[in-house]
């Protein structure tokens, strides 16, 4: 019997051949999509999969609160949490610590190279975590001062094919540093990408002098991870965290007005939940995540609807078949299991079909995406099992109904030629599948147009900065006595150079978070509780000049009246935070920044530091200390003749800072490196949007196609009465006029909402216009009109004489 | 063998209800080859399908083989007419997706026959009818006459106890019309109990019994 149903099918699918296409097109692209997309969604998810205690293992955030608002949330937070909640909570089985350790030139000999990606580690880090130590051993390789464990690609990087173990390196020709342990690179799906770990113990015992780096509760920047005994309630122990915190901490607290708590995040969680400050790397979004997962299923579930629509609008010719086969003693079960058959057939082909597809489409998706996936169902068991259940499932689903429709037919009715029994059956469904396609549809046109103009705005955005025709050199890692004489002699040989406008050396550059987060900030002389959280970024006195930010009160810092320890400049959003006074009223003020008296000079406008997708933060500029070494050097050029000042700034590098290499960025790219994440959202969502829009146009192409060829009669008729060809074609077109209008009014309050939510993300964000509504509803209106008009005029212009003789 | 007692057929237009069959009576005797005759609306091919199971009466009494159809369930009620009815159309209703070889099979699959049991029973029938030759044929590459056929070797491929024909030969040349009543003859012959609706008297007379209807009732 299967294999009579099987060549049915096949005979039926090849005769049919143009309802085939459409209908495997449609699911090939259904689920091609779904595949890549859900691909890359279970990728996204299977963030730390691979750890062995990733249940046990939780990261401490500390979170600090001015005023009892939360005003700071650290990824990597407070010195002093490790110790001091290992010590009073056994829940905690163990605990590892890990901080960043900045840029860092890694001398190998006489070779310098530049390592971003470095951090020093705990003991227990190998332990803790299921990094693979290909050499070395996991519980003592990162115990002594002055051992380094590398991952293969450093290895490979500074010691080339010889055997790194035993080997020395220096950073910044400070310390020297064994290789004690090489690890396998740390996988893609992790929150950490670490390049080379250097042990804690240098930081903690070398370093830092006395216990400092345990116990300071004040002291930022450290990333804690806590290893939970089997069975312990996170939620529980966290609890717990509060009253340690009064009894250690709170008159200290209470001293500064301030607050803290330390919260426990799950390691699995950091990738698509977390986002605050000081993350290792930028995480995902699980928001977009969500969004994609639906686009994803959207233009899947509209290939199903296809098929679903097509079987029922052909019930009519396979109406007979049904009824004879019922006469000569078929069961109802019997017809399921043959239209099933058939279905599927279509199915598990497309199936097969999409699996390659997706294989072959996979790096291009990665390009839009941004990102490597190494995850596909063919590597995961449980992802391409659940993926093809689903894909089975739907099968299943789309195949069933019109199996019962078709099924239903009671064979005296349907062979009785001259009534139509398949009248009325599925149209309502028909009609109201076609209405959620158009409502998807116009949905993701919508969101397409609101995304990209959200996109366009933050990009045309007025920064309150300069950031074009700026070149961002690295400042030099490796320095000694000498270095600040060698420094100003740098800036003011290049200053002489006549293609250079301004030269300005700073902390931080825009399009970064400010590094600096100074707490303790108030009116000089006024009481400890009334201190105010502000970012700080170390700066020259060029700074404002080189990127032509306004003064809005007050004036600049100049060299001749000002140093470090006497003047700083505030911007309009912290002004505001101190509330001390009007902008004019703070000119003159001192404030406490640390212990130093400064006198706010002046008030700069908001500018953007960071894409203007994040609100202004309150901002005090302050004079660099000669002590303080900047980060980066920002030369503002002239366009013309550029590669030449740029040989000429190289050499003065080389001449000057012989050892340190030379490294540099525009600006502008590097600006723009913040929009890259909202840039691929909105690629993706326009492509699998187009496709759903594509997919959706498929099946009314083809429904429509059988609405003329089942109205040819009545046109015939209708035409020899003398009907004109407009009133045919408006015949043919008001059923689907219809259903796309009342898709417009369904999609219009459901795209508002779910903009609206994606638009929350944004500081500076555009409003929901109404023309989105309307232009995306006179396009797929448009579309579809072109999409039923190419069947229809064909039925409407036919020779009426052919349609009424057929019968 | 069949025995309808008061059978009764309506339907409803709007409020108004009218009949099709009114107080049949009718009893079919084993190996009987009767003619239902009558004008057009008379209720003839509602009948034949009533006695075919294909519907079912709204009122009245169905005795077939000693069992009481019309108290029988809708599944059993299949199965007695898998088992025992053989259809014949007038428009032949083959499946054009089929050849005449699957076609002639299709009841056979029904009733999860064994292959090679479904193979010789068919090529023993399309021996008999003189289509061997054309059992790799589709229905839209036969005459007329030919797919009737085919239409009658796969009513009786399963070997049914009633065979049940509505205007077999309506659709037919006349030669091609004698030839499917010759057959019926022979299938009578072998014992086989026809029952066909027809408008032709010479086709009756192929017959041994014939039943006359007008407006629902049996004259």
């Amino acid at each position: 019997m299967f294999i009579n149903n099987l060549k049915i099918a096949i005979r039926n699918l090849l005769k049919h051949k143009y309802i085939t296409g459409i209908n495997l097109l449609g699911l090939v692209v259904g689920m091609t999509s779904a595949l890549l997309i859900w691909q890359y969604v279970a990728f996204e998810k299977s963030y730390e999969n691979f750890q062995e205690k990733a249940d046990r293992i939780h990261r401490v955030v500390t979170n600090r609160y001015v005023d009892g608002n939360l005003t700071m949330e650290f990824a990597a937070g407070a010195a002093g949490a490790g110790r001091v909640l290992k010590e009073n909570f056994p829940e905690i089985e163990d605990y590892v610590k890990v901080r960043g350790a900045g840029e860092v030139a890694v001398i190998i000999g006489n070779e310098s190279l530049r390592e971003e990606k470095m951090y020093f580690a705990g003991a227990s880090f190998f332990d803790i975590f299921s990094y693979e130590l290909l050499a070395g051993d996991k519980m003592t390789c990162l115990k002594e001062p002055l051992t380094a464990v590398i991952s293969e690609r450093a290895a490979k990087k500074y010691f080339g094919a010889e055997d790194p173990m035993g080997k020395t390196f220096s950073a910044d020709g400070d310390q020297k540093f064994k290789v004690t342990g090489v690890y396998k690179d740390m996988p893609v799906n992790s929150h950490m990408s670490a390049n080379i770990l250097l042990s804690y113990s240098t930081f903690s015992e070398i370093l830092v002098p006395e216990d400092d780096s345990e116990t300071a509760p004040f002291w930022d920047g450290f990333y804690t991870y806590f290893l939970l005994k089997e069975g312990v309630d996170a939620a529980a122990l966290e609890a717990k965290f509060q009253p340690l915190i009064d009894e250690q901490y709170g008159e200290d607290l209470r001293g500064m007005n301030a607050d803290m708590s330390y919260v426990l995040q799950p390691l699995k969680s950091i990738h698509l939940n977390s986002n605050i400050l000081f993350e290792m790397e930028p995480n995902g979004d699980a928001n977009a995540v969500w969004f994609l997962m639906i686009i994803g299923s959207l233009v899947l579930l509209i290939a199903w609807f296809n098929y679903i629509n097509l079987s029922t609008a052909r019930a009519e010719t396979r109406a007979k078949e049904v009824g004879v086969r019922k006469v000569v003693g078929s069961n109802r079960s019997d017809l399921i299991s043959m239209f099933l058959t058939e279905s599927s057939l279509v199915n598990v082909f497309a199936i097969f079909l999409s699996l390659g597809l997706a294989q072959v489409l996979m790096p291009y998706f990665e390009d839009l995406a941004g990102k490597e996936i190494p995850l596909n169902v063919f590597s995961s068991p449980t992802v391409g099992l659940s993926i093809l259940m689903i894909f089975l499932g739907g099968t299943l689903l789309a195949g069933l109904y019109p199996a019962f429709v078709l099924s239903s037919f009671k064979p005296i009715s349907v062979l009785k030629s001259s009534v139509n029994p398949t009248k009325g059956r599925g149209v309502l469904l028909r009609k109201g599948l076609v209405v959620a396609q158009f409502v998807t549809s116009i949905t993701l046109i919508i969101g397409t147009i609101v995304v990209f103009y959200q996109l366009r705005h933050l990009r045309s955005e007025n920064l309150g900065i300069n950031i074009e025709q700026t070149l961002v050199l690295k400042a030099p890692t490796i320095v000694d006595s000498t270095y600040w004489g060698k420094f100003e002699t740098f800036k003011e040989e290049l200053k002489t150079q006549p293609k250079i406008n301004w030269i300005s050396t700073s902390g931080n550059v825009p399009g970064s978070q400010f590094g600096w987060t100074a707490g303790g900030i108030r009116k000089w002389g006024a009481d400890e509780r009334t201190s105010k959280n502000l970012q700080a970024v170390g700066v020259d006195f060029d700074y404002l000049d080189t990127y032509e930010i306004a003064v809005v009160a007050g004036k600049k810092m100049v060299k001749e009246l000002h140093t470090d320890s006497t003047a700083c400049m505030l911007n309009e959003t912290a002004v505001e935070l101190l509330g001390l006074g009007t902008k004019e009223e703070v000119v003159g003020m001192h404030i406490n920044f640390w212990g130093d008296r400064l006198e706010v000079v002046g008030v700069v406008e908001d500018f953007h530091q960071e894409s203007p997708k994040i609100d202004f933060t309150p901002l005090v500029l302050r004079i660099a200390s000669s002590g303080n070494i900047p980060n980066y050097i920002s030369v503002k050029f002239k366009p013309e003749g550029f590669p030449e000042t740029l040989s000429a700034i190289k050499a003065k590098w080389s001449q000057i800072f012989d050892q340190n290499p030379f490294e540099y960025f525009f600006l502008d790219e590097h600006f723009a490196k913040q929009y890259a994440d909202d840039q691929r959202f909105g690629n993706v969502f326009a492509l699998f949007s187009l496709l759903a829009i594509f997919v959706s146009c498929l099946g009314l192409f083809a429904l429509s196609a059988f609405m003329a060829e089942k109205r040819r009669k009545e046109i015939g008729i209708r035409k020899v009465l003398g009907a004109s060809m407009e009133s045919l074609l408006g015949l043919l077109f008001k059923d689907f006029l219809i259903l796309l209008l009342v898709s417009i009014l369904i999609a219009a309050p459901l795209s508002w909402w779910g903009m609206n939510r994606w638009l929350s993300d944004f500081a500076s964000r555009i409003d929901m216009q109404w023309w989105f509504v309307a232009v995306a509803g006179l396009g797929a209106l448009l579309i579809a009109l072109l999409t039923v008009s190419a069947q229809s005029f064909r039925v409407a212009r036919a020779n009426p004489i052919k349609a009424l003789k057929e019968e | 063998m069949i025995q309808l007692k008061n059978i009764e057929r309506t339907y409803r237009n709007g409020l108004q209800r009218g009949w099709i069959l009114r107080g049949v009576d009718l009893e079919i005797k084993e190996g009987d080859f009767a003619t239902i005759m009558g004008p057009s609306g008379a209720g003839k091919s509602s009948l034949l399908n009533i006695i075919g199971l294909l519907d079912q009466p709204d009122g009245g009494t169905y005795e077939l083989l000693g069992q009481s159809v019309h108290a029988l369930r809708e599944r059993k009620r299949h199965e007695l007419h898998k088992e025992h009815m053989g259809f014949v159309f007038q428009a032949y209703h083959l499946i054009d997706d089929l050849t005449v070889y699957e076609n002639i099979e299709t009841p056979l699959l029904y009733r999860k026959v064994k292959s090679a049991d479904r193979k010789s029973r068919v090529a023993e029938l399309l021996d008999r009818f003189n289509m061997v030759a054309k059992k790799d044929l589709f229905p839209a590459q036969l005459s007329g006459g030919q797919q009737q056929l085919v239409g009658v070797a796969r009513a009786i491929i399963h070997k049914p106890r009633v065979l049940l024909a509505d205007e077999p030969t309506g659709n037919l040349h006349r030669s091609q019309g004698e030839k499917i009543m010759e057959l019926f003859k022979e299938l009578h012959q072998e014992g086989m109990t026809i029952i066909q609706v027809s408008h032709s008297e010479k086709n009756a007379a192929y017959g041994n019994r014939i039943i006359e209807m007008e407006d629902g009732h049996i004259r």
